[in-house]
């Protein structure tokens, strides 16, 4: 890891001088509990740290995002975030081939990890990473095109991609090759009005994937998911402009199974908001889960892991490396003799 | 000349001066400023916010880039709170997360008007804030982008 690590810096000054490096990552400290001592734990957590590095060359731009994570070992990986080779044709393509985030919603590409660049100490869960609980895939490997159209004052933007997709495993990211023959598409659409309105984003998307069978089930929760075909419909609206940050996102997921043809369907949806007044910015958010009853085999989560959660919280710009953060969240399940959780958040956000 | 037509040149010339006045980054005490290979005579506000955080991609038919200078630098701060109606701190906290993105290169950093334009003059499609006072002896292959509302 240490010879990589060293690799990794060299690799810039070898390549060209104008590649750009960058050092991006959070140390956080967690508390939950559920007002026993026996239900509450505590940690210090330093598991994050990002290699960014950039290069263009007339047209063409390269991108890479490598984060070396710790996860529920302890043990530090190296994950390949983002991987990416652009090339710009007009304000109306451009073209995007490698692991890139998934355009779907706002904070899916908005905020890749960076933690300096998000609000909140923490995402809503419904947005989080694939590997951390999020309902949608947040990154794809293939490939993107977007592009921005001018209709009068206003414009349009919009994102296609095709991808891997999704693997049989819920975690795994197809990066190297994809386990079937069908492909991801995925479809995003915005409006960005001009105007007094200028920095509204208000869009909406629509993704598909053929996902092949598991042949296991990883807690025994649930029964192993079969093959299915996941159909994402989502409607988001941002507007991050005069010391305002605004964010909602809402989305629907129908896993279809193959064969059967039963039909699981879940729905999340968060509101975010805050404002900056000079360094602080207290923000406060609201969001939704609500997974099928029956449950739905290939998150292996049921209703009793739907939740409301509702957090409040502030961010202190210290300097433009360094970004602290304070955040309690309260979260419940919808099912009688459910406890409320209670988690507090402090974070040292730094990008160098 | 009868005084119908003289009214007429009157509303003419002050309209004309008026839009000049009005559209001129100059008598703001910052100029913006571009390669001038391709370069528009001026551009409208909300197109000048788009190239500087990514949302427009391209410039004079290529990829854009623009120059920064720092968040205490006067001429830029007057360019971000006119522009954007931020501080240059922030502005340059907005840029900083669209190169993280991948939506826009990164920015040339410059810490002087010969700096910005030394950048501009020598890359087509790049733009930078220079002062009114630099803006009156550029050379030939730097050019003023008048700024619309």
């Amino acid at each position: 890891m240490k010879r990589l690590f060293a690799m990794l810096l060299l690799v810039p000054s070898l390549a060209s001088a104008d590649t750009e490096l960058g050092v991006y990552g959070d140390v956080d400290g967690h508390a939950h509990t559920q007002g026993s001592r026996d239900s509450t734990t505590d940690s210090f957590s330093a598991a994050s740290v990002e290699l960014f590095a950039v290069a263009r060359q007339g047209r063409w731009s390269f991108l890479s995002e490598i984060n070396f994570e710790a996860d529920d070992t302890n043990e530090f990986s190296m994950d390949v975030e983002r991987l990416e080779v652009a090339y710009v044709h007009a304000d109306w393509l451009r073209f995007v081939f490698g692991r890139f985030p998934v355009a779907m919603g706002w904070y899916s590409d908005a905020i890749n990890h960076g933690a300096i660049f998000q609000l909140p100490a923490t995402r809503a869960v419904m947005v989080s990473f694939e590997d951390e609980g999020g309902l949608a895939p947040s990154h794809s490997v293939g490939v993107h095109t977007d592009g921005r159209l001018a209709v009068a004052d206003d414009h349009i933007r919009y994102d296609v991609e095709l991808g891997n997709g999704r693997a049989a495993d819920l975690d795994t990211v197809q990066s190297n090759h994809d386990e079937n023959r069908a492909k991801s598409l995925n479809v995003r659409l915005r409006y960005e009005p001009g105007g007094a309105l200028d920095g509204l984003l208000v869009g909406a998307n629509v993704y598909f994937d053929s996902i092949d069978a598991d042949d296991v089930s990883p807690d025994d929760k649930l029964p192993a998911s079969p093959a299915l075909h996941e159909w994402i419909y989502g409607a988001h609206a941002a507007y991050l402009e005069h010391g305002f940050h605004f964010v909602t996102e809402t989305m629907m997921v129908r896993h279809v199974e193959l064969g059967s043809g039963i039909v699981r369907t879940t729905y999340g949806t968060f509101v975010e908001a805050g404002h900056t007044f000079d360094k602080l910015t207290p923000f406060a958010r609201y969001e939704r889960v609500r997974y099928p009853a029956a449950g739905d085999p290939y998150y292996q989560r049921d209703a009793a892991d739907s939740f409301d959660a509702v957090s409040a919280g502030i961010r202190h710009a210290t300097n433009d490396n360094i970004a602290l953060k304070l955040q309690a969240t309260a979260s419940k399940a919808p099912v009688p003799g459910s406890s409320v959780d209670y988690a507090l958040t402090g974070q040292i956000a730094f990008g160098f | 000349m009868t005084p119908t037509r003289i009214v007429i040149a009157l509303v003419a010339a002050c309209t004309l001066a008026c839009g000049l006045a009005s559209s001129d980054a100059h008598a703001d005490g910052y100029a913006l400023v571009a390669n001038a290979s391709g370069a528009p005579g001026s551009l409208a506000k909300s197109d000048v916010r788009a190239l500087y955080t990514g949302k427009a991609k391209t410039f004079a038919n290529t990829v854009a880039l623009v120059v920064v200078r720092g968040d205490a630098d006067a001429t830029f701060g007057q360019f971000a709170d006119d522009v954007f109606g931020i501080s240059a701190k922030t502005l340059l906290a907005k840029i900083k997360q669209e190169v993280f993105k991948g939506e826009m290169p990164k920015p040339v950093k410059a810490a002087s008007d010969d700096e910005v334009i030394e950048a501009v003059a020598g890359t087509p499609g790049t733009l930078g804030v220079v002062s009114a006072a630099a803006a009156g002896h550029l050379p030939k292959t730097v050019t003023v982008i008048r700024i619309g509302g």
